[in-house]
């Protein structure tokens, strides 16, 4: 008798809905966290969009510990000394769609309604190794100690060494991966609903981009309870070969008066970085073998669209799948690759896959390096020309767009870029 | 706690962070190969910037770093494949209060 009927390597999200499910069909099952505890080594912008936590979870959202509920998107396009936004504001929420999340608070919550479904969560607890017997995964080894189990499952995070190990994934390519930098800034709750015009539980979500001069790579500003998250994203490669240090763009970020603004007079009081898999649909590797499932972040289920960054709906969605399909081996008492392969098809006809599908092309979209240096700018100076008024002859509208757009040349790009995110996001 | 509006250096910044150092290092750092390192690209991508190059060598301040794995994609794809990286032990390094 193994160990445990399931494993899951990681107290993330995808191995918390993972762990939440198969306690709740009355499996066995054994999750092992590195950190201290489940969520202190968990990073994220963010908000998560809720429909799929809704989905797998049985408790009401309004007693899940979000921070606050979305009801403001704003895009900013940011140059040196000016910026222009876009705004949209929804003002009668009745089902919010996403909610801003602090991860340590949050998953470590998740990991207490996990146990008391009858899973059993062990912290500080590193996986080095999986057990690979008669080219099976038979279990894991943990500090040392052999750990077995019938169904391993890897929700282990952006990195996935262990995934690697076996084989099913190659190790991210500079142009396949973004590095983030993040701040969490304390203002206070009152403050900050002031500062932001908020009420009660309203949250904003805000994507800025044009400061990282040329590197392919964005900011974001959201709204927590009584703290606010500050961060940068950009691409590893870009850093790379700009020679510029994701902390100094950070810092850049910070200092900037448009963000200054927000968080003036209040207290950086932690500082974090992460990973994100920037693969796409093509290149998510092989998620399933003989006695073992791979989920989350871990298997690159991440989609950048812009200003829309989703990778927590797709971890709980996955988690909650590759418990399924363990399960299904469970019953059958069969946890070859090819009764595990279910997982494949639950996947297929999810949204996971299905969004992923769609736009597969949005990572070669956003990788257009216009959309980070050219566009802000451009779209910066016809806004202030358009509301230049000093007492000298201003021209007509229509000639200040047409004559910076034409100006530049970049009438063939400008059209080609439309077309191209437009399809593609 | 920092102020907010002012430069901060990288070790104030970390100050801010909770870490459970270990007294041995995830991370080495081999200088034979770095020596022969064009790009140097573990020192762009840490937002700890637990690279540091002094006198031409590359020193690793492992008690920094805040786990991303970004250097060693960094290093093995675009440097010298100097960093030997892994993850601190179970319950030892970073512990994020907010995340
Ligand atoms: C800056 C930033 C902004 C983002 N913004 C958004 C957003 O707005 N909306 C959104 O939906 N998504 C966003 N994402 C993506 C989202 O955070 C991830 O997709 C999501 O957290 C993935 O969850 P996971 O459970 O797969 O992995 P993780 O949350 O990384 O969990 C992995 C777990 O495994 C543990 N672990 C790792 N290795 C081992 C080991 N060997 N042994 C034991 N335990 C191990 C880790 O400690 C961790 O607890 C953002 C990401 C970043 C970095
Ligand atoms: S990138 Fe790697 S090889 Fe190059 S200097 Fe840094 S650690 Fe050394």
């Amino acid at each position: 008798m193994p160990d445990a009927d399931v494993i899951v390597v990681g107290a993330g999200l995808a191995g918390l809905s993972a762990a939440y499910r198969l306690a709740k069909l009355g499996r066995n099952v054994i999750v092992l966290e590195r950190g201290e505890y489940p969520g202190s080594k968990n990073v994220t912008g963010g908000r998560m969009y809720l429909h799929a936590i809704k989905k797998n979870i049985d408790i009401p959202i309004s007693e899940m510990p979000f921070e606050r509920f979305v009801v403001r998107e704003c895009i900013t396009f940011l140059d040196q000394s000016s910026s222009v936004t876009l705004e949209l504001n929804n003002y009668n929420v009745s089902e919010p769609m996403s909610a801003t999340v602090l991860r340590a608070r949050f998953d470590r919550w998740f990991s207490e309604r996990v146990e008391e479904r009858g899973a059993t969560i062990i912290t500080k607890a590193k996986v080095d190794d999986l057990i690979l017997e008669d080219g099976f995964v038979k279990g894991v080894i943990v500090g040392g100690e052999k750990l077995t189990s019938n169904v391993t499952i890897i929700a282990e995070g952006v990195n996935s060494f262990l995934a690697e190990k076996l084989g099913l994934r190659k190790s991210f390519v500079p142009e396949s991966v973004t590095v983030a930098a993040k701040g969490i800034v304390e203002l206070g709750e009152e403050e900050i609903n002031k500062r932001f015009n908020l009420k009660d539980k309203e949250g904003v979500a805000h994507a800025i981009i044009g400061f990282t001069n040329g590197v392919h790579g964005g900011g974001f500003i959201y709204t927590d309870r009584e703290v606010v998250s500050i961060g940068v994203v950009c691409l590893l490669k870009s850093l790379v070969e700009h020679g510029k240090s994701i902390a100094d763009i950070f810092e850049d970020f910070r200092l900037h008066p448009a963000v200054q603004r927000y968080i003036e007079g209040g207290k950086l009081v932690e500082y974090s970085g992460h990973l994100t898999p920037e693969l796409g649909y093509n290149m998510i590797p092989k998620i399933y073998s003989n006695g073992v499932l791979i989920a989350g972040d871990a298997a690159g289920f991440f989609l950048e669209g812009g200003p829309i960054l989703r990778g927590m709906d797709f971890a709980i969605e996955s988690g909650s799948l590759a418990a399924e399909a363990a399960n299904i081996a469970l019953n059958k008492n069969d946890y070859s690759e090819q009764t595990l392969k279910i997982y494949m098809d639950l996947l297929n006809d999810s949204f996971v896959l299905r969004d992923l599908r769609m736009y597969k092309n949005s990572p070669k979209a956003i990788s257009n390096p216009r959309l980070y240096t050219s566009y802000p700018k451009l779209v910066n100076q016809i806004f202030t020309q358009l509301m230049h008024i000093d007492g000298n002859p201003r021209p007509h509208m229509g000639s200040i767009i047409f004559n910076n757009i034409l100006r530049n040349g970049q009438i063939i790009y400008l059209l080609r870029d439309i077309f191209d995110f437009l399809a593609s996001l | 706690m920092a102020e907010v509006n002012k430069p901060l250096k990288i070790n104030e910044r970390l100050a801010l962070t909770t870490y459970i150092t270990d007294v041995e290092s995830h991370i080495q750092v081999d200088n034979e190969k770095c020596k022969d390192c064009v790009t140097k690209a573990c020192l762009y991508v840490c937002p700890a910037k637990v690279y540091e190059l002094k006198d031409g060598k590359i020193i690793a301040h492992y008690e920094a770093c805040l786990e991303l794995g970004g250097c060693i994609i960094a290093c093995h794809q675009m440097g010298n494949k100097g960093i030997t990286w892994k993850y601190p032990k179970g319950g030892q390094g970073v512990v994020f209060k907010y995340g």
